[in-house]
């Protein structure tokens, strides 16, 4: 254990002190990453009402990327990093040197967190100066700490799909970019549920996806699920951890077919 | 060296991987779609529809579309001009084009070529089929028109991209550069968000970026408002033209940078 703690801290180490303190691309990436919101969000002003508050618009968009930042960082952060290790020639290491990859995943997952905060600290800002401060408030601190906590469960199973995927095929860059553009909007990750077309709707109840956006939608907006909430509480850690259990055994399943056939190369992109 | 092999060498490059790979191809279809099916989508969720016609005049469908597949277009443009050095530079053919007698502004004209080509050709996918949902024969030519202005409007962008890309290369840790300098010039283009409803610092920018007049020319044709948008085009083209001595400079610049300090390796 105390190996495993020493292990992810220098991880850890090495990474913030790359990414957060010598390279100024935390600070880059977020100035574009202010931009590329501005880029989009604008163009939904012309759509509002104007007698409807532009705070809760913004406090709407605020959860919306709160969400979509999330899914970037299971995608970007924890499943790209191995089409990194393998690159970057790191993963035949990884594999022999027989600790695994939860060191080096403990490691990352502080500067994920790190980078998301404040990342939205910069989309709070921005939504500021196009409709004025969101208006938040978590009406349902219980809540809000469940939907959070169902939400990185999935994200991580769904990292675990999407890494053991690319370690087995090498998956390109534009894949990943479309999955992560589709699949927030097509499981309700974005959009409440009761305001999305009745098929879509029951396609984002069978995903494992919709129940914590549900959650953290009420607990931050109050808008109602579309399920009532004992429901929504059950079928969405029952979901969890049946997604987690099934890419657990999927990505093992994928780590034990490279060390028979060796790891695919990635294109650049 | 005339500017034929250059061109030839470049679709022969960028062909050859767009063929190569399926599923860059694939995404290529997909992304003005994507684009605008997120605006689209929501937008429909905190507004409506029928206020973003009262307000800009457009059908959001294909105002989305379009302002997708322009933006498609022309960030492959600038992206393929701007990125350029960098990618010589990870693939170690930087000391190779440094040392090359090649003209160094036509080797640029050059790069963004192919990619145009294929970019705009992609109207056939993305707004050909939703201007004939909408408007019938008359949508496909209208898509025929607006292809033509798109094409124009990425050419007008290949010298105030040399200009940059000149520029940035100079700077270390350039790409992340880049990474501000696009989305801006997205922002400032008014493809999402047309150019009248900007505050007027952004407007003024905005005007000195030769595909945003192209832009508004192809609102203006929505709109129906066909005043002075020959005056549009021939401003998009004159900044063009003025901005090509720049660009002169701009890769000189670079270049002496280069050979001064030596070509990083990777």
């Amino acid at each position: 254990m105390l190996k495993l703690i020493r292990r992810a801290y220098a991880i850890f180490k090495a990474y913030a002190l790359s990414d957060l303190v010598r390279s100024k691309g935390f600070v880059y990436g977020l100035i574009s990453f202010s931009i590329w919101i501005l880029l989009f969000m604008s163009p939904l002003t012309l759509f509002m009402d104007p007698q409807q508050s532009p705070q809760t618009i913004a406090a709407y968009s605020f959860t919306a990327i709160l969400i979509f930042m999330f899914y970037g960082a299971a995608t970007w952060d924890w499943a790209a990093e191995l089409r990194w290790m393998i690159n970057d020639g790191r993963l035949e290491y990884y594999i022999a040197s027989g600790s695994g990859f939860l060191p080096h995943y403990l490691g990352i997952l502080p500067i994920s967190l790190i980078w998301v905060f404040f990342a939205m600290i910069v989309n709070y800002i921005v939504l500021s100066i196009v409709w004025g401060p969101p208006a938040l408030a978590v009406i349902d601190i219980s809540m809000f700490i469940y939907g959070l906590v169902l939400l990185i469960i999935n994200l991580i199973a769904y990292a675990f799909i999407l890494g053991g995927t690319i370690i087995a095929s090498g998956v390109s860059g534009f894949v990943m970019e479309i999955i992560s553009f589709i699949l927030p909007v097509a499981t309700g990750g974005l959009t409440p549920l009761s305001k999305l077309p009745k098929p879509l709707q029951t396609f984002a109840l069978l995903t494992p996806f919709s129940y914590p956006a549900e959650i953290i939608r009420y607990s931050m907006l109050g808008w109602l699920p579309v399920i009532e909430f004992p429901q929504l509480i059950a079928r969405g850690m029952l979901f969890a951890i049946a997604f987690l259990t099934i890419s657990l055994t999927y990505f093992r399943y994928q780590i034990k077919k490279i060390l028979r056939e060796g790891t695919r190369a990635t294109a650049l992109w | 060296m005339s500017l034929y092999p250059l061109l030839k060498a470049e679709f022969r490059l960028v062909y050859g991987e767009l063929f190569r790979r399926k599923s860059a191809f694939i995404a290529m279809i997909i992304y003005p779609y994507l684009f605008a099916g997120f605006t689209l989508f929501f937008g429909y969720t905190i507004g409506s529809p029928n206020l973003f016609i009262e307000r800009v005049g457009i059908d959001p469908v294909i105002f989305m579309i379009t302002a997708s597949y322009i933006v498609m277009s022309i960030t492959a443009v600038i992206d393929d001009v701007l990125w350029r050095p960098l990618s010589d530079t990870y693939i170690g053919t930087i000391p190779y084009i440094l040392a090359s007698p090649v003209n160094r502004i036509k080797l640029f004209i050059a790069i963004p070529i192919p990619r145009l080509l294929a970019m705009v050709s992609m109207g056939f996918t993305s707004i050909t089929p939703i201007y004939v949902l909408y408007h019938g024969f008359r949508g496909a030519v209208t898509a025929l028109l607006i292809m033509a202005l798109v094409a124009l409007g990425a050419l007008s962008m290949v010298s105030i991209a040399i200009v940059i890309a000149g520029l940035v290369h100079t700077i270390s840790e350039s790409w992340r550069i880049l990474n501000i300098v696009r989305p801006l010039m997205m922002v400032l283009l008014g493809a999402y968000y047309p150019r009248i409803f900007m505050p007027f610092a952004a407007y003024a920018i905005s005007f000195l970026i030769p595909s945003s007049h192209i832009v508004e020319v192809i609102h203006r044709l929505f709109i129906g408002s066909l005043d002075g948008i020959y005056i549009s085009l021939a401003i998009a083209i004159t900044l063009a033209l003025l901005y090509m001595p720049g660009g002169m400079k701009s890769l000189m610049y670079w270049e002496r940078r280069k050979v001064a300090e030596g070509v990083k390796t990777y």
